[in-house]
C-alpha cells in the first residue's frame, strides 16, 4: 500500500508537471508573433540605403558588396567595388530623412515619404554630391523595391551607388 | 570380441549392461556370459544387492528424519506482512545466511526530482505535438505568399519626375525583376567656372 501511495504521488507529480510544461509552451507567444503584428499595425516605411563606390577599370568586389552582385554587374566598365556604409530610416509620410555618412566622402541623401497606400511608397530620394549639386528622382516603389541612383564623377574615374529599397 | 576377457572387463561388462548402457553385440555378449558363466550371475546378483541396500538406506534415513515443524520454522523465519521488494530487503538483513538478492535492486530508485524534469519534458512534447499539427500548418500557409514576394520581388519603378544639375540622366532597367539604375553625372565645380 505504502509502495503504491508512493507511485500515485509520484505519478501525479508528473502529471501536474506536464500540464504546467504544456501550459507554458502554449500560451506563450509564436515566435515572430508580436513583431508581425506591430508591422501590420504600423504604417511607416523603412528605407534602407546601401552605398557602393566603383573605379574604372578595376575588377573585383568585397565581401559586403557582393549581396549586390546583379546590379554591380550591371555598371560597365566598373570594379573594385567598395561597400562603403549602409544607412537606414523608417518614415511616415509627408516626412524626410537625411542620411550621411563620413564613409561616403562628402556627399548626402536625402528621402522624402511623399504617400504611403499600403501598397505603393512614393518617394523622393536627393543625392548632393560634393559640388553641392543635386540630382532628384520623385518614383512609386512596391513593397521591397530597390532602385539604383548611380552618381558618375565627371572625370569618369570612380562611380557611387546608392542602391535604395523600400519595405514595410 | 574374439579374446578371453579379464575378470576386471567382465564385471565392467556386466556393471554396464546392469546399468543399461550396452547396446547390440554387447548386450547379446553380457545375456551370454549371464547364462552360461556363474561368476557373471554372482556379479549381476551383487550389483543388484547394492542397489536394494542404498534405497534402504534412503528410505530408512527419510522415515528416521522429523519434518513436522519444517513448515513452521520456515514461517517463523519469514518477516510479517505482504511481500514488497523493502520487506525483502529486511529479510536479506535479519537472515544473512538466507540470500534475497541486492537490496538496491529491490528499492525503488530515490530521485523524486525526476519526476519534474520528466514531466516539462512530457509537457513541451505534447505542446510541440499541439502546434505541430494545428498551429504550424496555418503559419505555413500564411508564409507561402511571403516567402513568394521574397523570391520575387517585383522591381517596377512608376518615375514621376528626375531631375539633374549634371549633364545627363540616364534610367536602365530592362524587366520588372531587376532594380531600375538612375545615372547622372556629377559636375565638378572647376569645371563650372
Amino acid at each position: 500500500m505504502k509502495q503504491s501511495r508512493k507511485y500515485r504521488m509520484r505519478l501525479e507529480s508528473v502529471l501536474l508537471s506536464a500540464a504546467l510544461g504544456l501550459a507554458t509552451v502554449v500560451l506563450a507567444p509564436a515566435p515572430g508573433a508580436g513583431l508581425v503584428a506591430a508591422a501590420h499595425a504600423a504604417d511607416s516605411v523603412s528605407v534602407v540605403v546601401d552605398v557602393v563606390r566603383g573605379a574604372k577599370g578595376a575588377a573585383g568586389s568585397d565581401q559586403r558588396s557582393n549581396k549586390h552582385r546583379a546590379v554591380l554587374d550591371r555598371v560597365p566598365g566598373y570594379g573594385g567595388w567598395k561597400f562603403l556604409d549602409a544607412m537606414s530610416v523608417k518614415l511616415v509620410a509627408g516626412t524626410t530623412g537625411s542620411l550621411s555618412s563620413p564613409a561616403v566622402s562628402g556627399r548626402k541623401v536625402a528621402v522624402t515619404l511623399e504617400s504611403f497606400s499600403g501598397s505603393k511608397a512614393k518617394t523622393r530620394v536627393v543625392v548632393t554630391d560634393p559640388n553641392g549639386k543635386s540630382h532628384k528622382i520623385t518614383s512609386t516603389l512596391g513593397k521591397g523595391a530597390t532602385t539604383v541612383l548611380t552618381t558618375q564623377s565627371a572625370g569618369g574615374r570612380e562611380v557611387h551607388l546608392f542602391i535604395v529599397t523600400v519595405s514595410w | 570380441m574374439g579374446h578371453e576377457m579379464t575378470p576386471s572387463e567382465q564385471e565392467q561388462l556386466i556393471q554396464r549392461y546392469y546399468d543399461g548402457e550396452t547396446i547390440g553385440r554387447e548386450s547379446d555378449l553380457a545375456e551370454e556370459m549371464l547364462r552360461s558363466d556363474p561368476r557373471a550371475q554372482e556379479i549381476l546378483e551383487n550389483l543388484v544387492c547394492l542397489s536394494d541396500s542404498i534405497k534402504i538406506d534412503l528410505d530408512s534415513v527419510v522415515a528416521e528424519e522429523d519434518f513436522s515443524g519444517y513448515w513452521d520454522n520456515i514461517q517463523r523465519r519469514l518477516p510479517e506482512g505482504p511481500l514488497t521488494g523493502e520487506i525483502a530487503v529486511a529479510g536479506r538483513a535479519a537472515n544473512e545466511d538466507v540470500v534475497v538478492g541486492r537490496g538496491w535492486r529491490m528499492t525503488s530508485p530515490g530521485r523524486p526530482w525526476l519526476a519534474w524534469v520528466i514531466g516539462p519534458a512530457l509537457g513541451a512534447a505534447a505542446a510541440a505535438l499541439v502546434m505541430a499539427l494545428f498551429v504550424m500548418p496555418a503559419a505555413r500557409e500564411e508564409a507561402v505568399p511571403v516567402v513568394a514576394e521574397e523570391t520575387r520581388t517585383d522591381h517596377t519603378i512608376d518615375i514621376e519626375s528626375i531631375e539633374s544639375d549634371g549633364p545627363l540622366v540616364m534610367v536602365m532597367q530592362e524587366n520588372s525583376d531587376e532594380p531600375a539604375i538612375i545615372w547622372f553625372v556629377e559636375t565638378e565645380a572647376e569645371q563650372e567656372g
